[in-house]
């Protein structure tokens, strides 16, 4: 026994274990096909909809079409049966009435009756209408069983022993084939009290009417399902299509919209939600459009008026300017007083005339009329003759500016001119915000791009104006006088420039440890940065005291 | 694993939807109910079986009960007699469902021949063949001695038959005991126009609710072979459908199409008709309320005793009921040539003579008569058929009435030196028969006589003549023997069916006169085993004989019966008047002489020696 369960376990797992291996099998396969499905459905509203009505109409369908045709097929059944039974008693009665009078089973005339019976109660067998009828003695082995045809293997021993030895009245179906095909039959059994003892009458009713008009209405429902599961389909895509149509329409114009088309509508019609929807988005359009014409008229108005006053003020300065020089020129034979004047009006105009130069340049980025001028160029020269420039303010300051240049050249195809701007805007700076420390100068390069960081150990930046120093007029110390440095334009046109190079430009700084700003740019104009061949961070930077804790950065894009 | 879950239910639920929604091809055993239970004990029980061997301790009992031991299951019958036989002799006894009845003329007697071991000689009569369908033929053995040897066995008490009988015996004793019920079938006559009769003898062991389906198996098998020739079998190819269930309020036979089958030559009857009336007329004893026929094809009838169930048996004149079983027939005899009513007809014999023989010069002269009645399409006809005796000759003088209108009467132009009584035959009355000069003659109410051939093997004298009931049989008393014959009727020519002959055998020794007394007896007048006249009832087949009457006085030369309605007969006694030489007896009263005093309407002293041929008003 314990063997027997062993052997059962393991067989059922084995069996187990067959099941799985060909459901992985399936579930690779399916897998396979099921990829391209996953993207579809992640990707269109239209078939996740039409898919889940599908879904959803085939199980209620199907459990629909489930439920009618068990409840057909019952109903059917049920039928057969009642006839069957209520023609098997009025046989019983009729075989008990015909057998009440025999009293000894081994009377010829019993064999005989039971003939006659069967003969009777089939009425002329199942070929002329009547049915299949079988009288058995299992009780007297000798009276042999009495029946139209021989329909033997449709008793079923279990059948046997409920009607002969438990006397009950007991149906089952059987299949059996007598020749022509496999046959479904009912079989109704009775026991038939007699004189010598019960005899067994059993009713045997064909199902083939029965069979096939449950196959024909399986068959008509399954198609009527199918039709209807399809028909949903079909009616969930032409919906669907109706809704997500104006909204990929939608999608479509809003596209366009930000792609700055913005003229693009939709199409309005009806007065339904969508063209409500559609009559919104236009009105939206509308009023963004609106909005936007009228900031870029601003705009435009505004960069105009800033070129043109820095026009109109370049004549009169250059006048003042003559005016400044003669008297500058004369300022020894003035009053001190005066001379001093003179001299001060000559640093004032100088600073002056270097805004008006860097606003006109603000300008043409504003106005989009900055070029490129890109060549070939060795950056390790550049770096060295900016720092050369600014020797004098170094030496003036006392900082000292430390060169870290590859020994090679490094070649890349920028503009020399904006370049070198931006690296004087950077060391001056540097130098200016140095504190007299020492600036460090890097330049660094791979296979797609080269850098060049400027380091100083000044006041450094407050956490968050990595960002602000790169916005026009702004100042780390508001009260502080103008008196130093530049114009406050210099870091913003770096950045252009740095932009119009695809490169970026970013700073670092923490206070008390100073600042660093990185100038990286494309080996071949045009290029997509992807990373820098410098560091941002500096490598003595200590990291506790920044209170952001991923490094702050600005990262320009072209 | 959720999806998985998924997956695997949606795949059960299609393979349960695909599946599961048909008529499955093989289903558990269901229970419905429990099966009916016997109900109450529908059958009726069966009768008396004949005695075992043991049963016997007496070698008288023994022999008699040896005798009875065939009394019952043609089938079992040559078993339980070779239960009798001692193992070594049983060989010797015959086989098959055919018995021989013998009549004991005397008691058996024994000679010892060894220890308890006695030779048993009986003097016997045989008496016909019992066949497996009940029906008693004639005799097919002729000795009258028969003999076997019996032994006691020591110390058991019981008896072995050690040197049986070659041939199956019963005593015709038992047909008329509690082993066997008497039976009759009917049988369409040939022209379909009457039920013919046909005795047959049932087992009484047979169970109650049997008996019917017996008897409808009898009736598809055919009349007694000496029957057939003079009526209508049921088709040859009649089969029974089903047992008939008795008891119960309705019976139901069924048979095959083949039962309603008309026979070649006839038309325009309704078969169906007649085949329920003829089942009930048979199964008469079985309907309680009423019988359905079942045919193949055919629409269910139901049949009850209405006016037509009565009136297709002509031996029949009228429903049951007790008018019926008091009803007294009109009695008349004959006084010095004139028709006298008796005493012991009804009202006491007061009211007139019938219209027809009122007519001047009809009653007179008279030496015998027969008065017939019947009613007919016409109305009630009345027929007289008066043997006169004109110039040393006997002569017919025949009257016929319809209602009260009388024909004028017809004297028959041949003359004969001796004529016996005349009888009407019934169904229709159109001719009668007669014996003259010892042959028999046909006669119709013009006074026409015509010979009557009767088959080879019947005596050529004829002494008497008598009609069944049915008019479609005759008994003729021929050389000494008692004859039934089959007749066939076709307008008023009468022909006796050949093969249609069944000697009677009957205890009586000089039978002299036979008259029927029943649809199936016949009353006879003869000497009984003392020589003394006596007057026996027989049936037909000779099986059952009863003594009726004895007298002490010289041989009977008239008799006559008033058969009994078929449906009347158990409660009935036989009404037998006859005559002798000086004297005239009607067996009904207790004094069976007729007194001077019964002749009602008789001039002056009446001598009760000169009144003879009493007869009766047949209707």
């Amino acid at each position: 026994m314990a063997a027997d369960t062993r052997s059962v376990t393991a067989l059922t797992a084995r069996a187990l274990e067959a099941a799985l291996d060909l459901w992985r099998r399936v579930a690779r396969r399916g897998a396979v096909i099921a990829g391209p499905l996953h993207h579809t459905w992640r990707r269109s509203l239209h078939f996740r909809i039409v898919a889940i009505t599908l879904v959803a109409s085939s199980v209620l369908v199907s459990s629909f079409a489930y439920l009618v045709a068990t409840q057909s097929t019952n109903i059917l059944l049920d039928r057969t049966r009642n006839a069957a039974l209520k023609q098997l008693r009025v046989d019983t009665d009729y075989a008990a009435e015909q057998l009440s009078s025999f009293n000894q089973a081994y009377d010829p005339q019993v064999q005989t009756s039971l003939r006659q019976i069967v003969s009777t109660l089939s009425r002329g067998g199942p070929e002329q209408g009547g049915a299949i009828v079988v009288l058995t003695a299992s009780r007297h082995p000798y009276l042999k069983p009495a029946q139209s045809v021989d329909v033997s293997p449709l008793i079923s021993p279990d059948l046997a022993r409920r009607v002969a030895v438990d006397g009950w009245v007991s149906d089952q179906i059987r299949t059996h084939d007598f020749g022509s095909a496999p046959t479904k039959y009912l079989v109704t059994g009775s026991p038939v009290p007699t004189g010598f003892g019960p005899v067994e009458l059993y009713y045997i009713v064909p199902l083939s009417t029965e069979d096939q008009t449950a196959g024909q209405i399986r068959t008509m429902v399954l198609f009527t399902g199918g039709a209807l599961v399809i028909l949903l389909g079909v009616l969930s895509a032409l919906v669907t299509r109706l809704v997500v149509r104006p909204v990929r329409v939608a999608a479509r114009t809003a596209q366009r919209l930000s792609a700055g088309l913005l003229d693009q509508r939709m199409a309005v019609h009806g007065e339904d939600d969508l063209a409500l929807l559609a009559a919104s988005f236009n009105q939206m359009a509308t009023n963004l459009q609106r909005q936007i014409v009228r900031l870029e008229e601003m705009s435009r108005l505004q960069r105009r008026f800033t070129s043109d006053v820095s026009h109109e003020l370049r004549t009169p300065l250059t006048t003042v300017r003559m005016a400044a020089d003669l008297i500058f020129a004369e300022r020894d034979e003035f009053d001190p007083t005066v001379a001093r004047a003179a001299e001060l009006l000559q640093a004032e105009l100088d600073r002056f005339e270097g805004l008006l130069t860097d606003l006109l340049e603000i300008s043409r980025f504003d106005a989009g009329f900055a070029m490129l001028d890109a060549e070939p160029t060795d950056l390790v020269p550049v770096v060295r003759r900016v720092v050369e420039r600014l020797d004098g303010l170094s030496s003036r300051a006392g900082v000292l500016i430390d060169l870290s240049l590859p020994e090679t050249p490094v070649i890349a195809e920028v503009d020399p001119r904006r370049v070198e701007r931006i690296l004087r805007n950077l060391v001056g700076n540097a130098v200016e915000h140095g504190e007299g420390r020492p600036v460090s100068v890097a330049l660094g390069a791979d296979e797609a791009a080269v850098a060049v960081t400027v380091r100083d150990h000044g006041i450094g930046l407050r956490p968050g104006e990595e960002k602000l120093v790169f916005n026009r007029f702004w100042r780390a110390d508001p009260s502080r006088a103008r008196q130093t440095g530049g114009t406050g334009l210099g870091l913003s046109i770096s950045l252009e420039d740095a932009r119009l190079h695809g490169g970026w430009l970013e700073a670092w700084g923490a206070p008390a440890q100073g600042a660093q700003f990185r100038l990286t740019l494309p080996v071949r104009a045009g290029d997509r940065l992807t990373s820098s061949p410098l560091r941002l961070v500096p490598p003595d930077a200590v990291p506790g005291h920044t209170v952001d804790v991923r490094p702050p950065t600005l990262e320009v894009t072209g | 694993m959720r999806r998985r879950i998924i997956l695997a239910t949606l795949a059960a639920a299609l393979a349960v939807g695909l599946t599961g929604c048909g008529i499955p091809d093989e289903t558990a055993v269901r229970d419905i109910g429990p099966g009916p239970k016997p109900g109450k004990q529908t059958s009726g029980g069966a009768g008396v079986s004949p005695p075992t061997r043991e049963a016997a301790t007496t070698k008288e009992t023994f022999t008699a009960n040896f005798l009875n031991a065939g009394a019952g299951e043609p089938d079992k019958m040559a078993e339980r007699i070779r239960g009798y036989v001692s193992e070594s002799a049983r060989s010797k006894v015959g086989r098959g469902v055919s018995i021989n009845v013998i009549r004991l003329r005397e008691p058996a007697t024994y000679t010892e021949v060894g220890q308890e071991t006695w030779k048993v000689t009986l003097n016997v009569e045989q008496v016909g063949v019992l066949d497996g369908h009940g029906s008693v033929g004639p005799p097919e053995l002729t000795n009258s001695t028969v003999q076997f040897t019996i032994s006691g066995i020591e110390g058991d008490n019981t008896w072995f038959v050690t040197d049986p009988p070659k041939d199956l015996l019963l005593n015709a004793e038992a047909l008329t005991s509690t082993y066997f019920i008497p039976q009759t079938i009917y049988f369409w006559s040939l022209d379909r126009t009457t039920l013919v009769p046909d005795s047959r003898y049932m087992a009484s062991e047979l169970d109650k609710g049997r008996q019917p389906t017996r008897i409808v198996d009898w009736l598809i098998s055919g009349p007694s072979a000496w029957l057939e020739p003079a009526v209508s079998p049921l088709s040859s190819d009649t089969k029974s459908n089903q047992n008939v269930p008795y008891p119960k309020d309705r019976l139901d036979v069924a048979l095959n199409a083949a039962a309603a089958e008309p026979p070649p030559g006839t038309s325009n009857i309704d078969m169906v008709l007649q085949l329920g009336q003829q089942l009930m007329w048979s199964l008469r004893q079985y309907v309680e309320v009423d019988l359905q026929l079942l045919l193949d094809g055919e629409k269910a009838r139901v049949f009850t005793r209405d006016a037509a169930f009565y009136d297709v048996n002509a031996a029949n004149r009228a429903p049951e009921g007790p008018e019926l079983e008091e009803a007294q027939p009109e009695r008349f005899a004959i006084l010095e040539g004139k028709i006298y009513r008796l005493k012991g007809s009804p009202d006491g014999g007061r009211q007139p003579l019938p219209q027809l023989l009122l007519t001047k010069g009809v009653n007179e002269g008279v030496v015998s008569a027969a008065l017939a009645r019947e009613t007919s399409d016409e109305g009630l006809r009345t027929a007289a058929a008066l043997v006169i005796q004109q110039g040393g000759k006997f002569k017919l003088r025949l009257v016929t009435a319809v209602g009260d209108s009388v024909r004028p009467p017809e004297t028959s132009a041949l003359g004969f030196a001796s004529m016996g009584r005349p009888v009407w035959l019934k169904a229709p009355m159109n001719v009668g028969l007669v014996v003259a000069d010892k042959k028999l003659w046909r006669f119709t109410p013009d006074g026409q006589l015509e010979r009557v051939a009767l088959p080879a093997g019947i005596d050529e004298d004829v002494a008497d003549v008598s009609a069944a009931p049915d008019g479609r049989q005759i008994a003729v008393l021929a050389g000494g023997q008692v004859h039934v014959l089959g007749i066939s009727r076709d307008g008023v020519t009468v022909q006796v069916e050949n093969k249609s002959n069944r000697r009677v055998s009957t205890p009586l020794k000089n039978v002299s006169a036979v008259d029927w007394s029943e649809e199936t007896k016949v009353a006879l007048a003869g000497a009984g085993q003392d020589n003394k006249p006596a007057v026996w009832e027989l049936s037909v087949d000779g099986a059952l004989a009863q003594r009726q009457y004895g007298d002490s006085g010289g041989t009977v030369t008239h008799l006559v019966a008033y058969p009994d309605d078929p449906v009347a007969s158990e409660f009935s006694t036989t009404k037998v008047m006859y005559s002798r030489e000086d004297a005239a007896f009607d067996l009904a009263g207790d004094k069976p002489a007729i007194e001077a005093d019964e002749v009602v309407g008789a001039p002056g002293e009446v001598d009760p020696d000169k009144v003879t041929s009493p007869f009766f008003l047949l209707d």
